[in-house]
């Protein structure tokens, strides 16, 4: 239980992440250059299941280690999977170039 | 002055930057390591076994009485520490004899003392997060209150400068001089903002009865008397029991463990302490582990150390002051985690150090950007900060190096060798320093990444040379804690390595663009003088 | 020279606020007297961060003077008053 618990929180935070990237103009262009730009509510709607995500990811920090240790290690991935996406996005700009 | 709220904040945020940067540089670096001070004690003591994981408390105490009795029967004091996680990972007894000396010994499995080369170890390193080197308590302790107050002033200025907080949260352009400078320094410190603020503010919160004594003589009037009074209500001490001078027979010590097993759980006692073994006034002070999460206290149990009676009990939950104050030293110590939130402490202190060097250098990026666009040559203050960057971001690394080279290097049995390892530590800090200020600052950072790759990759080398613990055998023998730190300075050591070689041929710190930019400029200045 | 008094201003009448007001919001918010010492310290991190930031960005350096003065004046009757032994 655990393991997936762990595994779900990690991708949860992964993916709140990038839609919260995508959602910014700047990364989509970088992600989806072939895209037009998004409509507001489209937007909108990104970052709301972004941020519900990560929502989500605190959830299962808290399942996998209890309250107080869970709430503590959610800010440790969330810093880890952002520094992921900007690692990702940097490499996708110099790709680009 | 400058106006504009954000403006002020932005100069603020840039000299309480610079004027304490290398010191809370120093904080970070023997702050990451302290979080590792275990691994690194149990490194520099290649003598000792590897961790007694299969000791249970009754045994350990057992052994640990038994020695005590036939060897130090008249201490004033016993003290046993039982292997029970990653933060006691031997057996150790402590004493105070007659003469109010302190001595520890180490003991292996079977109860037999083990001898282990004299080492300040990670403890060492650990200490110099907050106490330094060298000087004076009373000096350190408010030089450290004061590093730490700017830091936290440093880090909420720096969130109100930074405008685009959310809009360039993912963003790093590299290749940009200063301005990937600038991303790399926001993102370091935004990706890890809730640590940096938690830590900064939580090291406030270890230093408060020190800085803020007139809160204590506010509400229990002036004088020691009142501020031992007050320690004494907070920390819930017992009264102190003098020997009574009547010998009577210490009780049976495993009931004892058995009643705090049942109350705490099986295997959660961290520590024994004796006082007046032999007395009948003796007293046994049973002490469980820190609560298993971020609270930074543990339960405890006192009994009658010939009766065996149980007279006190001290639950490691208090009032919500307390426990308040209890929850930031223990997010700050972060001895409540296990191993994958230990690599997220690890990373994100990493990050914060890496976040104040990046600001060190960014600094003299823009100053050195602005001055040649002038056309003026070095300003003495940016050069001087140039080359204090260089001696201390990676200077002060490769002083641990030569600190972990010493203990393999010096004699296990020459004398005051604890002493020693520290001052080779320093004074290769130093030897990087003045060599930082005899070269340029390009040959500084491309020389003594040089230095460090090669010190770091000497470290496991020299450990194979000197010790039977080297490499191939900590992960022959599954020893995790050799065999990260071997693989830990390799890795560092080849890091030092890849950015001395990215450094290869570049004459200076600026972007290509601005150079050119900068010639023109220079040319066209000396063009038009008459 | 302003730059030197408003550094004066927050370092020391920073200090000086953060100190009553920290005795202040320690007698408020806690119960027993070791617990107001706590609170009370804990508070006045955030208190003397506050006045650098005041005493960094006001108009001038009169200004920053006068902003941390006149509250450290005021609360220092209150502080002066519990220390006489409000808790007992």
């Amino acid at each position: 239980m655990t393991p997936l618990l762990l595994t779900a929180s990690l991708a949860a935070a992964g993916a709140g992440f990038g839609l919260l990237a995508l959602a910014m103009e700047r990364h989509r262009k970088q992600l989806m250059p072939a895209r037009r730009p998004w409509a507001p509510g489209q937007r909108g709607l990104m970052r709301l299941a972004g941020v519900l995500l990560l929502g989500g990811s605190f959830f299962g920090c808290v399942g996998v280690w209890g309250a107080s240790i869970g709430a503590t290690a959610w800010f440790g991935l969330l810093s880890l999977m952002a520094v992921a996406w900007v690692a990702v996005l940097t490499v996708v700009a110099l790709r680009r170039r | 002055m400058k106006d504009g709220f954000r403006q002020s904040m932005a100069w603020l945020h840039t000299w309480t930057g610079l004027v304490l940067g290398w010191l809370l540089y120093f904080i970070f670096v023997t702050g990451t390591l302290g979080y590792l001070d275990t691994e690194i004690d149990r490194w520099m003591q290649p003598e000792l076994p590897p961790a007694a994981d299969n000791m249970t408390p009754t045994r350990a105490v057992t052994l640990g009485h038994d020695w005590l009795q036939a060897n130090v029967a008249s201490a004033k004091e016993w003290n046993i520490l039982v292997p029970s996680d990653r933060n006691i990972p031997q057996l150790r007894l402590y004493w105070r004899d007659t003469d109010n000396e302190r001595d520890s010994v180490n003991l292996d499995a079977a109860g037999e003392p083990v001898a282990a080369r004299d080492t300040g170890g990670g403890q060492r390193l650990y200490r110099m997060h907050w106490q330094l080197h060298y000087l004076p308590g009373w000096f350190t302790g408010w030089l450290i209150s004061i590093a730490t107050f700017v830091m936290f002033v440093a880090m909420v200025t720096g969130v109100i400068t930074h405008k685009k907080i959310f809009k360039d949260f993912f963003t790093f352009r590299p290749y940009k001089g200063q301005r990937s400078w600038l991303d790399a320094h926001n993102a370091l410190s935004v990706l890890s903002l809730p640590f940096q603020l938690m830590i900064t503010y939580s090291g406030l919160v270890f230093m408060m009865f020190l800085c803020m004594p007139l809160l204590i003589s506010a509400f229990y009037g002036g004088g020691e008397a009142a501020e031992e009074s007050f320690f004494d209500e907070v920390f819930l001490e017992e009264p102190e029991v003098t020997p009574s001078g009547e010998p009577a027979a210490l009780v049976d010590l495993a009931p004892l463990i058995a009643q705090a097993e049942a109350r705490w759980g099986a295997g959660r006692i961290s520590h024994v302490g004796i006082k007046q073994p032999g007395d009948a006034n003796a007293r046994v002070h049973v002490n469980g582990l820190y609560s298993a999460g971020p609270l930074r206290t543990s339960p405890g149990m006192t009994f009658d150390g010939v009766t065996g009676e149980l007279l006190h009990e001290r639950a490691a939950s208090g009032t919500v002051a307390r426990n308040t104050r209890d929850v930031f030293l223990g997010l700050h110590e972060g001895m409540f985690a296990g191993p994958l939130l230990r690599f997220f402490y690890l990373l994100s202190s990493v990050m914060g150090t890496a976040m104040i060097a990046t600001g060190l250098i960014l600094w003299t990026v823009k100053r050195r950007q602005k001055l040649d666009s002038k056309g003026e040559g070095a300003a003495l203050g940016v050069a001087l900060v140039e080359r204090l960057n260089v001696g201390t971001v990676v200077g002060l690394n490769i002083a641990v190096a030569v600190y972990f080279l010493a203990n393999r290097l010096i004699p296990a049995d020459f004398e005051g060798r604890a002493d020693w390892e520290v001052h080779a530590m320093f004074l290769a800090w130093a030897a990087m320093l003045i060599h930082a200020g005899l070269r340029s600052p390009a040959q500084g950072w491309r020389e003594q990444c040089v230095i460090a790759a090669v010190a770091f990759c000497a470290v496991p080398v020299v450990n194979a040379l000197t010790t039977e613990r080297h490499l191939v055998h900590s992960l022959a023998m599954g020893d995790w804690v050799f065999a990260g730190f071997d693989l830990a300075m390799i890795a560092t050591g080849l890091t030092a390595a890849a950015v001395a070689f990215y450094l290869r041929g570049k004459p200076a710190e600026q972007p290509a663009g601005s150079r050119r930019a900068a010639n023109r400029r220079r040319d066209a200045s000396v063009s038009a003088r008459p | 020279m302003a730059v030197t008094s408003r550094l004066l201003a927050a370092t020391l009448g920073g200090y000086a606020l953060s100190v009553v007001a920290g005795v202040v919001a320690g007698y408020g918010l806690s119960v027993a007297r070791p617990d107001a010492v706590l609170v009370g310290m804990m508070f006045s991190f955030v208190v003397y961060t506050g006045a650098f930031l005041w005493a960094f960005s006001t108009r001038s350096a009169t200004r920053a003077w006068l902003g941390l003065m006149l509250p450290t004046l005021l609360l220092a009757g209150p502080a002066w008053w519990i220390t006489q032994g409000g808790f007992a």
